[in-house]
């Protein structure tokens, strides 16, 4: 047996080498062509901004500069709207998530079946963006705080959903399986199994989801779902570039912020 | 003797879906206090047999009895019923890391247990005790409010065991328990397993890959081979033709610990 074992496992190991380098060559050779044909096609030319900058430069030396940053303190509390936007989403969507994937995991679900459907039901949501869904909501509901909320849940939702059920498939299979062994019921696998096993994984997962969806709804208030997004699309409309520019640098600290901070907390969550 | 018989297998089959056949009519009884040791090679259908008594798996043709009642037939709550009757250790020991040592031995009670007590971790007082007292016993009462991901393989191995007795099982399954152990664990955990189940005067079905180790523990040896039992009888009885016949290769090809103690 001991034999028999080794050789299959060098057979397997000097089959996948040069497979491997020559497709990397291949997809290299192809994107380049690709890109190629593209830039034929539309006639862009990826040079125009090193060779004629002229127009960038002027529009942002002259509109944006000097940046204005006194409308930033007058719309403070649409950038805390946009903040609480994204973590309202994420908190929601985690906790529809969690109670869709224990039903989606194929170790915990009760019926079998149940779990393709799930799975094929959250990748259709996924594979639709946040912003899409915002003008699908928008067009039907009208344009609104409420709506944009929605839509950001929507994208949040389908993405930890998918997380969720990796995360159970990953984590606890061996523990449920005892747990099972033991005479435990669906609800006691949740609880006394998935939740302690998981719990760390799925907070990874909620705090990177807040990260995203404060770049998200910060686009998705551009286009009807207020918050500081709304604020920085009506002044670029109405030409204020200077107040734009003060926004648009207010976002971004924004974001920075958000992003330490969760980063920060994700550490805190995987070590402990 | 019938009602000594804790566990009948009548003509078991069973087929997985990618139509490789685990088992071939397999017929077997056995009685409580036996410690049986089932050995054979990878893919024999060793853990199948074992997963088929606690419905893990499920039986394709056949009977298969537990204290006389069958159980190939039964849905939801009387599966609950047959599995905390049986007790499982795994080769992966399979505990809840992140809990303590204490919550995972609990675990063992889950069976016996409502919904809404299990969920808020509510166990009675006695089950707690026992606990306790079975900790002590496997001699790991000082590390029972430590996380279970703390301990060494042989520890976690020997929680799973505080486990698998917290069920109060007539019938113990152990699936390799110390394939990943080494050699001082082993013994540990292979001597916790045989006292406590030789005290308790429960059946324990064993699967090892080590068959010095089944002869040194089994009281009877039961050889698979392909999905067939080859071999059924005592640990003396188990010659090097009759290994050699269940590992379908020579004797010289397989590690056994000391040759000498096999008969020809």
């Amino acid at each position: 047996m001991v034999h028999k074992e080794t050789t299959d496992t060098q057979k397997k190991k000097t089959k996948r080498n040069p497979r491997g380098s020559h497709a990397y060559e291949v997809l290299l050779i192809i994107a380049a062509v690709l890109f190629i044909l593209a830039t034929a096609y539309t006639q862009y030319n990826p040079m125009d901004i090193i060779l004629q900058p002229q127009n960038f430069i002027s529009f942002i030396t002259n509109d944006f500069f000097p940046v204005d940053f006194s409308k930033v303190f007058n719309n403070l509390d649409t950038i805390f709207m946009t903040i609480q936007m994204a973590i309202g989403a994420a908190f929601i969507s985690a906790i529809l998530a969690f109670i869709t994937a224990v039903f989606g995991s194929r170790y915990t679900a009760p019926f079998q079946p149940l779990t393709k459907i799930i799975r094929g039901f959250a990748s259709f949501l996924r594979n639709i963006p946040s912003l899409v869904w915002a003008f699908i909501l928008f067009m039907s509901l009208g344009v609104g705080t409420g709506v944009g909320f929605v839509a950001l849940s929507i994208s949040t939702y389908s993405f930890l959903v998918r997380s969720f059920i990796e995360t159970i498939d990953e984590v606890s299979t061996d523990s449920i399986e005892a747990l099972t062994s033991c005479g435990a019921s669906f609800w006691q696998k949740i609880f006394q199994g998935v939740i302690p096993s998981c719990i760390q994984g799925f907070l990874s997962w909620f705090l990177y989801c807040i990260e995203v969806n404060i770049r998200d709804s910060t686009i998705i208030g551009m286009v009807g779902g207020g918050g500081i997004g709304m604020v920085l699309f009506t002044y670029i409309k109405s030409f204020k570039y200077h107040s734009a520019s003060g926004i648009i640098l207010a976002v971004a600290l924004m974001v920075i912020i958000v992003d330490v901070l969760t980063n920060y907390l994700r550490k805190v969550v995987e070590t402990s | 003797m019938e009602q000594n018989v804790l566990l009948k297998f009548e003509n078991v089959s069973k087929n997985y879906a990618n139509g490789v056949q685990a088992l071939k009519n397999v017929t077997l009884e056995i009685e409580s206090g036996e410690f049986v040791a089932i050995i054979g090679p990878s893919g024999a259908g060793k853990s199948t047999v074992l997963r088929c008594i606690n419905k893990m798996i499920d039986a394709s043709e056949g009977k298969i009895f537990v204290e006389g009642q069958e159980i190939t037939r039964l849905h939801g709550k009387s599966i609950r019923e047959v599995r905390r009757k049986v007790g499982m250790i795994f080769q992966n020991y399979n505990l809840v890391y992140r809990l303590s040592v204490m919550q995972n031995v609990l675990h063992g009670r889950l069976g016996y247990m409502s919904d809404f007590d299990s969920i808020f971790g509510h166990y009675k007082e006695e089950d707690k005790i026992r606990a306790v007292e079975l900790l002590s016993e496997i001699g790991l009462h000082e590390f029972m409010y430590n996380r279970a991901g703390e301990l060494s393989g042989g520890q976690k191995q020997r929680v799973g065991i505080a486990r698998a007795f917290m069920q109060n099982p007539k019938i113990l399954l152990c699936d390799e328990p110390i394939s990943s152990l080494d050699p001082s664990s082993s013994k540990i955990v292979m001597d916790n397993i045989y006292d406590l189940s030789q005290k308790h005067h429960i059946a324990c079905i064993v699967n090892l890959h080590q068959i010095d180790v089944a002869l040194n523990y089994a009281t009877r040896i039961i050889g698979l081979c392909d999905g067939q039992v080859v071999y059924d009888g005592s640990a003396e009885g188990l010659s090097r033709k009759m290994i050699e016949e269940i590992y379908h290769t020579s004797f010289d090809n397989l590690i056994v610990g000391n040759g000498e103690k096999y008969g020809t």
